[in-house]
């Protein structure tokens, strides 16, 4: 799904991303986990272009993301942002269906999806409240609700739960895995915890620009 | 784009503006109040244009000829060396250049079309100073009946008249830049306030031109409303206080319908022009960025 190779990228000339390579399968659930500044979030914005990279290649499902324009590439992927990024004047439902308004779906057919999904995470009952009446974890979920409507092959979440308690980060961390394996979707995580990993799931460091497997 | 992206588009504009009331209205006042004043200089200006032109056609020199001897004398005063331009004003010219002077008191007019008005060669010079020697020099030359010249304070007038009117526009000029400048702080913190709006439909994917032309679009609406505020202040001002003033003093000024759909229609197309500038403008860094 994701193929990433000798990727460089420097901020004024310092090096955050140094030759790094990467790749995700299909379906596949990982992490990357990291410590605060070592480039974990530059490496997500590569992937779907709002960083531009010096040098290397990558690819999402098969296509050099230069090949595309980028609004075409973010159509391809969920993202999932850390400070969840919901428009404060669209209601929850609204938040959602934007997903489905950029690829220019009919309005009854994203609708129906966003009101299953809404329920999924038990959200149901706040479709026409405003993000500002919800909490932290319930916000969270309808950035997930909207980044999972268009049913990409590839979600990533860059620091879902990094403004979360632990309790409900842990729940988001149930609920994406979840997800991943109801909708059979490739997810890469980005984290700083350690307490969140899921077991079983693939996990990669990111240290000094490269990653460890 | 589908059918579904312009009912979207349509649909995020109507909210945009629903739910930024305060930028709004802030943008209509602004826009509203600088197409108002560029309007009233426009209708002052249509105003006074005859008076005007009626004043610069008098600020040269006239012969007044015998009859049948307009075109000859003007071919002759064509060669002089003092002569800049020449051109013939028949009688029937010089009373219909008046008439406008004499709205409501057209029993006056008459009188002037009972007379006898001969044909003239009106005629400017090269050098103002020497307009005394030469109309002293034609005068009682064979076909002239007589010379009349403008005074020193109709040339003053005349002058004042070309600087007033570069003035005027260099002052609509910059009316407009002031007009542009403050509807595109409007918009821009207006912006600013939805910059997130912006960054998360094109992060999720969303056409950039689409995101842009929803803005624009309400750009046009908003440049519409402060114009169609504007075109109405406009039209009341034509109807009550132009018509009082050409009722009170009927030679300074005249003012047609044609004068007031012109003003209107430069309103409106400055008014949409201005705020779909601002709105690219404000919008145009953001997209880039994303």
């Amino acid at each position: 799904m994701i193929q990433m190779h000798d990727v460089t990228k420097s901020f004024d000339g310092v090096p955050v991303l140094n030759g790094v390579n990467y790749t995700l399968s299909h379906g596949e659930f990982a992490f990357l986990r990291g410590r605060s500044g070592s480039g974990k979030s530059t490496f997500l914005k590569l992937l779907y272009r709002e960083s531009e990279r010096e040098h290397g290649t990558i690819l999402i499902d098969g296509t050099a993301i230069d090949a595309l324009q980028k609004f075409e590439l973010r159509r391809k992927m969920g993202i999932i942002f850390q400070s969840y990024e919901l428009i404060s004047q669209h209601t929850v439902l609204e938040n959602v269906l934007i997903a489905g308004k950029a690829l220019g779906r009919p309005l009854e057919e994203i609708e129906a999806e966003a009101m299953r999904l809404l329920t999924r995470v038990g959200l149901a009952d706040k479709v026409h409240q405003f993000p500002n009446k919800l909490s932290g974890g319930q916000q969270q979920r309808v950035a997930i609700v909207r980044a999972l409507l268009n049913k990409p092959k590839l979600l990533l979440a860059d620091e879902p739960t990094g403004n979360l308690d632990r309790e409900t980060a842990q729940d988001i961390m149930t609920l994406l895995y979840e997800l991943h394996r109801e909708e059979q979707m490739a997810m890469l995580i980005v984290t700083h915890s350690e307490e969140l990993l899921t077991s079983g799931a693939r996990v990669s460091v990111m240290e000094g620009g490269h990653i460890d497997e | 784009m589908n059918k579904h992206q312009w009912q979207y588009m349509f649909h995020d504009t109507k909210l945009g503006l629903k739910r930024n009331k305060g930028a709004v209205m802030a943008s209509v006042t602004l826009l509203f109040i600088a197409l108002c004043l560029i309007g009233q200089l426009l209708l002052v200006r249509a105003y006074i244009t005859e008076a005007v032109h009626y004043v610069e056609s008098q600020v040269a020199m006239k012969v007044y000829v015998e009859d049948g001897m307009a075109q000859e004398v003007a071919a002759i005063l064509a060669e002089q060396s003092y002569t800049k331009d020449v051109n013939v004003e028949t009688g029937a010219e010089m009373i219909a250049s008046l008439a406008f002077f004499f709205e409501g008191r057209t029993h006056l007019l008459e009188s002037f079309t009972d007379g006898r008005v001969p044909d003239a060669v009106k005629f400017s010079v090269k050098d103002a100073e020497m307009m005394q020697v030469i109309a002293k020099n034609l005068e009682g030359a064979s076909g002239i009946v007589s010379v009349v010249y403008p005074q020193q304070m109709a040339q003053i007038l005349v002058s004042w008249i070309e600087t007033i009117e570069l003035y005027g526009v260099l002052v609509v000029l910059l009316f407009f830049v002031v007009a542009f400048m403050m509807v595109y702080s409007t918009c821009h913190l207006a912006m600013y306030k939805r910059q997130q709006e912006l960054k998360v439909k094109l992060l999720l994917g969303m056409n950039p031109k689409i995101v842009r032309m929803q803005f624009l679009m309400e750009g046009v609406v908003l440049g519409i409303s402060g114009a169609c505020i504007a075109m109405l202040t406009t039209a009341v001002s034509y109807y009550t206080v132009y018509a009082g003033i050409h009722q009170a003093v009927p030679y300074l000024g005249k003012l047609h319908t044609m004068d007031l759909v012109m003003v209107c229609s430069v309103q409106l197309v400055m008014g949409v022009f201005l705020s779909v500038l601002a709105s690219y403008i404000s919008t145009r860094d953001v997209i880039a960025d994303v």
